[in-house]
C-alpha cells in the first residue's frame, strides 16, 4: 500500500499516535529526565521503587531487599509486587541509562498509554473512530492536572503501573466480551497477572470485569471442551502468579485495612473520615462545566442504554467502587486512591457529548466535514488544559537530593567497604541517604531540631551523641523482617536492631551545612561536632566539600 | 498493511512496521535526557525487550496493524517482566545475558509459528488456486 493511501486510511490511529507521544512527552517533563543524579526522585516512595530495581541491577538476582535497606540482612526478602522493578531492571540493564531515568520514562508511558487505550475502547463502543480520537486527546492533558497527575510525579509509581494493567483488563475484557477466543482469553490473562504483579490495590478494580468475563466463559462459551480451553488461557499465568508471589505479599497483608484508622477492620463506617484521607480527590476535582458535558454525554447514552449496555454497566460499578464500597469497606490503598482513574472513567462521556455537540451538529449545520469540527475541538481541548500546566513547573525546579548531596552519596559508595555503616546527621530527608547504597541511620530534619535548640541554649556544649528511633528518625529500612530461609511458603524472621542508636558505633558520620533562615548555627553546629568527634574519638575528616562533610571513625568508640 | 498470513514479505514488512513505531513513539519522550544518544539507547532498550518479543505472535492475529503494535506493547511489557519474576523466583540468574536471551526466545517461538502458518496458507492456496478469481459456481440468474 503506497504512503498516501495509508496515512489516509488510518488518519485516525496515526494521529492518536501522535497524542500518545505528546501526552508521553509532557507527562516526562513534569519531573525532567536527569543524567547525573536521581532528579526525578521526590519523595519516599520512589527513593525504594528505584532502589528495588537497582538491587537486581547490581546483584543479578530477585526477590531480596537491599542489603542497605534491610539493616544489613541479604537475605530479607522483598514483599512488594516486583513487575514494575524487574520492567525497570531489565530496561536499565540493556540501556545503560540510570535507573532512576528508566523508571520515570516507564511510568510516564504506563500513564500515558491511557490515550491509546481510549482510543480503543471509545471507537469500538460507540463504533466511532472520531469519538475514539476525541477521547485520546481529552486525555493528553486532564482537567485538575495538579491532582489527577499526582500519583505520577510524586512517586506513587507501581499505583500508576496498576492503572495500566487495569486499563489494559478493561479493553481485553470488552474485546474477549464481542468475541471470545483463546487469544483474547491468554492477552486479558497476563494483563490480569500484571495487574495483581505491580499493585495489588488494582486487582480489586479489576475485579468486576473479570468476573464479568468469568460469567461469559461458564455460560456462553461453547462446546465444553472450548470453554476449558478458555479457561486453561485465562486462568494458568494469574494461578502461577499467585502461587509463586501470594507467600511474598502475606508479608505486607496489613495494607488491606490501612484505611481502617487503626481497627485493622476490613468492614466498618467509614464514611465520615474518607475527605481526611491523603491524596484524598472526588469528582469536584473536574472544573463544573466538564461534569456537565459529562452529564450530558450520560443522559445521551442512556437514551441508547440498549446499545450501550457494557459501557454503562462498566461505569455504574466503577462509580460504586469508588464512591460507595469505601464508605464500609476499608477503604484508602484499594478504593480511595483509585479515584485517580475518574480522568479515564469519565473521559468517554465527555468525549461522547463534545462528538454530538462540538463536531457532529456543527457539521450538518454548516455542511463543513466532521473531521475539521473534529480536529478543533482537539485543539481546543488540548489548548485549554495546556493553560494548567505550569502549575506543574515547580515540581520540575524541587528536588529530593541535589547534584551536590548525590556527589557524596557516591562517595560513599565508591570509597566505603560495602558494609561500613552511616549516621546522617545532615538534615537529609524522606530516605534520600538510601542512596548511599549503606546500612544508615537518619537523624531527620524534625528530630534535629531538639538537638539544635539545646545546641544553642547551651552555647554550644550539648553535642549529645546517642539517638533513639522515633517516628521520623532511624535506619533507612523497608519495614520487613522475613528472612529466606530456604522453605519455598514459609520464611523466618528477624529481631529488628535497637531503637537506640551511638553516632560513635558507626563507621562515617555526614553532615550537610545546609541554611535554616539567615542562621549560621547548622554550621556552627557541624564544626563544632567535626571538632568534638576528631579531638575526642580520633576520628577523621575523609570528605569535604560544597559544604557537606562525612568524617570517617577512628578507634574509640563511647 | 492488511492481513498479511498470505504473504511473507509483507509479513515482515509489516513486523518491521511495528518496530519502527515502538522505537520512534519510546525515542521522542527520552530526548527529554538532553542527550540524543542517550534517547537512543532508551528506545532500542524499549522496543527490544516489550515490542520486539511479541511481534510476530501478534501478527498471527487477524486484526489491523495499529491494535497488533498495541497488543505486542503492552502484551510485552506485561509477558516479559512476568517472564523474569518466574525466571527471578525461581532462584535463576537476572544478568545483562538472561535480559537479551528471553526475549529473543520468545520472538523465535512466534517466528516459527508464524513460518508454520504462513506455509499452511500457502498450501490451502495452492491447493485450492485462485479462488477469489474462480468463476461462480452457478451462472448468474438471466
Amino acid at each position: 500500500m503506497k504512503a498516501v493511501e495509508f496515512v489516509k486510511e488510518y488518519r485516525f490511529e496515526l494521529a492518536v499516535l501522535v497524542l500518545f507521544v505528546l501526552a508521553w512527552s509532557l507527562r516526562a517533563n513534569v519531573d525532567g529526565l536527569f543524567l547525573d543524579h536521581p532528579g526525578t526522585v521526590k519523595a519516599a516512595d520512589p527513593f525504594y521503587h528505584t532502589l528495588a530495581a537497582q538491587v537486581i541491577v547490581d546483584e543479578g538476582k530477585y526477590g531480596y531487599l537491599p542489603y542497605y535497606l534491610a539493616q544489613g540482612w541479604k537475605n530479607m526478602i522483598d514483599p512488594n509486587p516486583p513487575l514494575n522493578y524487574l520492567a525497570t531492571a531489565g530496561l536499565t540493564k540493556v540501556s545503560a541509562l540510570p535507573v532512576w531515568d528508566v523508571m520515570y520514562l516507564l511510568v510516564t508511558f504506563f500513564e500515558a498509554f491511557g490515550v491509546i487505550f481510549l482510543y480503543l475502547l471509545c471507537s469500538k463502543m460507540f463504533s466511532s473512530k472520531p469519538i475514539g480520537v476525541l477521547a485520546a486527546a481529552l486525555y493528553v492533558i486532564p482537567f485538575g492536572i495538579e491532582q489527577w497527575w499526582y500519583g505520577m510525579y510524586i512517586g506513587l509509581w507501581n499505583n500508576v503501573g496498576g492503572f495500566f494493567f487495569f486499563y489494559a483488563s478493561l479493553w481485553l475484557a470488552y474485546e474477549y466480551w464481542q468475541k471470545p477466543s483463546r487469544g483474547a482469553a491468554f492477552a486479558l490473562s497476563l494483563t490480569v497477572a500484571g495487574t495483581w504483579l505491580v499493585h495489588i490495590a488494582e486487582l480489586f478494580i479489576t475485579a468486576f470485569a473479570i468476573g464479568i468475563i468469568g460469567l461469559k466463559l461458564l455460560f456462553l462459551v461453547k462446546p465444553f471442551k472450548e470453554k476449558v480451553m478458555h479457561a486453561i488461557a485465562l486462568g494458568t499465568v494469574p494461578l502461577i502468579s499467585v502461587m509463586l508471589f501470594y507467600p511474598r505479599y502475606h508479608e505486607l497483608s496489613g495494607f488491606l485495612t490501612a484505611g481502617s484508622g487503626g481497627s485493622g477492620s476490613f468492614f466498618g463506617w467509614y464514611a465520615p473520615q474518607l475527605a481526611g484521607l491523603p491524596f484524598y480527590t472526588s469528582l469536584t476535582t473536574f472544573p463544573w462545566w466538564l461534569l456537565v458535558i459529562a452529564a450530558i454525554g450520560l443522559f445521551q447514552i442512556l437514551l441508547n442504554w440498549r446499545k450501550y449496555t457494557p459501557l454503562l454497566v462498566g461505569n455504574a460499578y466503577l462509580f460504586a467502587h469508588l464512591f460507595i464500597f469505601p464508605w464500609f469497606l476499608s477503604a484508602y490503598y484499594f478504593f480511595i486512591r483509585q479515584r485517580m482513574a475518574l480522568p479515564f472513567i469519565i473521559t468517554p462521556l465527555v468525549a461522547y457529548a463534545l462528538y454530538h455537540f462540538g463536531v457532529r451538529f456543527a457539521s450538518k449545520l454548516t455542511k463543513v466535514h466532521e473531521e475539521i469540527y473534529a480536529l478543533i475541538v482537539i485543539v481546543l481541548v488540548i489548548g485549554v488544559a495546556a493553560l494548567q500546566y505550569p502549575a506543574l513547573a515547580p515540581m520540575k525546579n524541587s528536588q529530593h537530593l541535589t547534584q551536590q548531596k548525590y556527589d557524596a552519596l557516591v562517595w560513599l559508595q565508591q570509597n566505603t567497604p560495602p558494609d561500613s555503616e552511616v549516621f546522617f546527621l545532615d538534615g537529609y530527608y524522606q530516605m534520600s541517604d538510601s542512596y548511599a547504597k549503606r546500612v544508615a541511620f537518619d537523624l531527620d530534619f524534625p528530630d534535629f531540631i531538639p538537638v539544635l535548640q539545646g545546641f544553642i541554649a547551651s552555647n554550644g556544649t550539648m553535642l549529645p551523641t546517642e539517638f533513639s528511633r522515633t517516628g521520623s528518625a532511624g535506619f533507612t529500612e523497608m519495614v520487613n523482617s522475613a528472612i529466606d530461609n530456604g522453605t519455598f511458603f514459609r520464611y523466618g524472621y528477624t529481631k529488628p536492631r535497637s531503637l537506640v542508636q551511638n553516632i560513635t558505633n558507626f563507621d562515617y558520620v555526614v553532615m550537610a551545612d545546609f541554611q535554616v533562615g539567615d542562621q549560621p548555627f547548622v554550621q556552627a553546629y557541624n564544626a563544632r561536632m567535626i571538632q568534638h568527634l576528631v579531638n575526642d574519638y580520633g576520628w577523621r575528616l575523609a570528605f569535604d566539600q560544597n559544604g557537606i562533610h562525612i568524617v570517617q571513625r577512628g578507634g574509640k568508640r563511647a | 498493511m492488511e492481513s498479511t498470513l498470505s504473504s511473507g514479505v509483507a509479513s515482515v514488512r509489516e513486523g518491521l512496521g511495528i518496530l519502527a513505531v515502538g522505537a520512534v513513539v519510546s525515542f521522542i519522550p527520552a530526548l527529554l535526557l538532553g542527550d540524543p544518544l542517550a534517547a537512543v539507547q532508551f528506545a532500542c532498550a524499549f522496543t527490544l525487550l516489550f515490542v520486539f518479543p511479541l511481534t510476530p505472535w501478534v501478527l498471527l492475529l487477524e486484526r489491523p496493524w495499529f491494535e497488533r503494535f498495541v497488543l505486542a506493547t503492552v502484551l510485552g511489557v506485561a509477558g516479559l517482566p512476568i517472564t523474569f519474576f518466574i525466571i527471578g523466583v525461581l532462584k535463576g540468574p537476572l544478568t545483562l545475558l538472561v535480559f537479551l536471551a528471553v526475549p529473543f526466545v520468545v520472538f523465535s517461538v512466534g517466528a516459527v509459528l508464524l513460518r508454520r502458518k504462513m506455509k499452511r496458507v500457502t498450501k490451502s492456496e495452492h491447493a485450492h488456486p485462485a479462488s477469489a478469481s474462480a468463476p461462480p459456481a452457478q451462472p448468474p440468474a438471466p
